[in-house]
């Protein structure tokens, strides 16, 4: 029979043998539903982030699309930009914000719970290039509209997103008109804060800033060298009294067609604020022995007469 | 000391000591080729299987039941001496004191003046016949030439050695059975026998399929290796018995009892 001891040895190493076999089993366990866990995570997460990714992807994109048509240039109607603000809140000069704009959008609320998306929202940029020839004010208008998500902590149930919108300017101010008649557009508040009954969670800033026109310009024309963009350097200088400059953009706008008639006027006003009368009416005259040009007339007699207006 | 009631059945399964032919399926298959194979005019036979197989059982059967009817003689315990051998070989077959001899050669002309001429070929049963000497086995291989000897060699087959492949049974070997290890539903007929053979009737409700398992997992199958866990889980329970009685259920075995006997035996790493 065994003795007291080998039972006790046996039930020593009996005692091991099961704490092994329960670490086992703990490990065993830990490891099956590591892997469960992992495939879970991996069958259901992540295909899920992927078709977030995805819908507001197309969220976005509609958003952008629904955006930038709305600010087509053909469609831009600025009377309506003007709308969405209260004309006494927007501030044309330069520097300043003129206006912010919050709109809620039920459809955005996933872009701002997504980070990668987030990172892509941050990154879309959205240009449109609005050159609007105005004849009787030769306005160049560019429209820069960013899409920023804003307020990344937004609560669960909504998010925001921000809208800016630079608008440039060349020579003249934009006068914004009031609009009443904005379907989308339910209330303003004093902060220039409009609430859209259809976007009702993002916050859309709209803000519009002046830069360097004649930097731009001069951009431009080197790019097109267009006859347009020379008239209109002839046109800032001289707004600007700074006649020599405007004197030489209108030789290259002549150089370019000698025939338009607005290089000879803003040649002969450049020469006229220069002190050189005499050369702008010789010019004048030369223009219209060839010519036939009522407002070259008119200028001429102004000049003859001293009586040219800024 | 008071026995207790698991002593018994401890003893019942002591290893070589009780002699019970349980009769299984892959027992009694083997049991019947061999004696077909003995009846054939082979000089020599190969069986094989595990150790713990059940091969030595088989042969002290085949002995005890064919004694009387023909010239059949066992071996069990291997000889390393050629003469030590022919001296056992003629006490068993002549059941006279051997006389003196120098080899084989002698041993052989004096046995043919013994034998009759129309006298079928002694039956030699050679257990253990992996230990014996290349020599003895090629002398053993010349007296079974001489038709007045039959050789029956039961070897072990390991992993390692394939006894198949030694030369001296490769080429002359002309008849080969081979036991296997037994299994689960086997393993459980045996120890159901084991313990209906010396009248423990009750005890065969002890062990549950379960059990069944855990023994099978433990000993494979192995006949031998059955014994000894039983004995030792017998042993334990004895143990308890006498000193915890509390903690034994006489209804069924716990687990913890068989694995502390797979853990005594080695089978268990703890």
């Amino acid at each position: 029979m065994l003795s007291a001891n080998d039972i006790a040895a046996l039930e020593k190493k009996y005692s091991k043998y099961i704490f092994k076999k329960r670490l086992k089993l703990f490990f065993t366990v830990i490891i099956f539903l590591s892997i469960i866990i992992f495939a879970l995570y991996y069958l259901f997460y992540t295909p899920s982030i992927q078709k977030k990714d995805i819908d507001t992807n197309k969220t976005a994109k509609n958003v952008i699309k629904k955006t930038s048509s709305a600010k087509k240039p053909k469609d831009i109607n600025l009377t309506k930009i003007s709308s969405i603000v209260k004309p006494k809140d927007i501030n044309l000069t330069k520097t300043k914000k003129i206006t912010t704009i919050k709109k809620e959008n039920n459809t955005t609320k996933d872009i701002i719970k997504t980070k990668k998306y987030i990172s892509n929202m941050t990154e879309e940029v959205i240009k449109l290039d609005a050159n609007i020839s105005n004849a009787d004010n030769n306005i160049e208008k560019k429209l820069i509209f960013h899409i920023k998500p804003q307020n990344r902590t937004a609560s669960n149930t909504k998010s925001t997103g921000t809208l800016r919108l630079n608008r440039y300017f060349l020579n003249k101010e934009y006068k914004v008109k009031k609009q009443k008649n904005i379907n989308s557009i339910k209330n303003i508040d004093k902060n220039g804060t409009i609430q859209k009954e259809e976007y009702a969670k993002p916050k859309i800033h709209i803000e519009m800033r002046n830069i360097d026109s004649s930097k731009y310009l001069k951009e431009k024309f080197q790019e097109t060298h267009d006859l347009t963009f020379a008239l209109m350097l002839c046109k800032n200088y001289y707004s600007k009294k700074k006649y020599r400059e405007s004197l030489k953009w209108s030789i290259i706008a002549n150089d370019i067609n000698s025939q338009n008639e607005k290089s000879w006027m803003w040649f002969a006003k450049s020469k006229y604020r220069l002190n050189k009368r005499k050369d702008a009416i010789k010019a004048l005259k030369a223009f219209l022995k060839s010519n036939e040009s009522k407002s070259i007339r008119m200028l001429l007699r102004d000049i003859i007469n001293g009586e040219l207006d800024d | 000391m008071n026995n207790s009631q698991f002593t018994e059945l401890k003893n019942i399964f002591i290893d070589g000591v009780i002699f019970d032919y349980v009769n299984l399926d892959k027992s009694s298959a083997a049991y019947e080729k061999l004696i077909q194979t003995i009846n054939k005019p082979l000089k020599l036979m190969l069986f094989y299987g595990k150790p713990g197989a059940g091969k030595t059982f088989l042969l002290k059967k085949i002995y005890k039941d064919f004694k009387k009817k023909k010239n059949i003689v066992f071996l069990p315990r291997p000889f390393f001496d050629e003469i030590e051998f022919l001296k056992v070989l003629y006490k068993k077959v002549f059941e006279q004191e051997p006389p003196k001899f120098g080899g084989y050669d002698e041993f052989l002309s004096i046995a043919e003046t013994k034998f009759d001429k129309n006298q079928d070929a002694i039956t030699v049963l050679i257990d253990e016949s992996q230990l014996y000497p290349n020599d003895l086995i090629e002398k053993i291989r010349l007296l079974a030439d001489s038709r007045k000897f039959k050789f029956l060699f039961t070897v072990h087959k390991t992993d390692k050695e394939d006894i198949l492949a030694k030369d001296y049974f490769k080429t002359r070997i002309w008849e080969t059975i081979e036991l296997e290890d037994s299994t689960y539903l086997e393993s459980k007929i045996y120890i159901e026998k084991k313990l209906i053979f010396h009248n423990k009737f009750e005890y065969v409700a002890l062990f549950k399929e379960k059990h069944y398992k855990l023994i099978m997992k433990f000993t494979n199958g192995n006949l031998r290796t059955i014994n000894k866990y039983l004995y030792k889980l017998f042993e334990i329970l004895e143990y308890y018995d006498l000193s915890n009685p509390s903690k034994i259920n006489h209804r069924s075995l716990q687990i913890k009892y068989l694995e502390m006997a797979g853990i005594s035996q080695g089978m268990l790493d703890a």
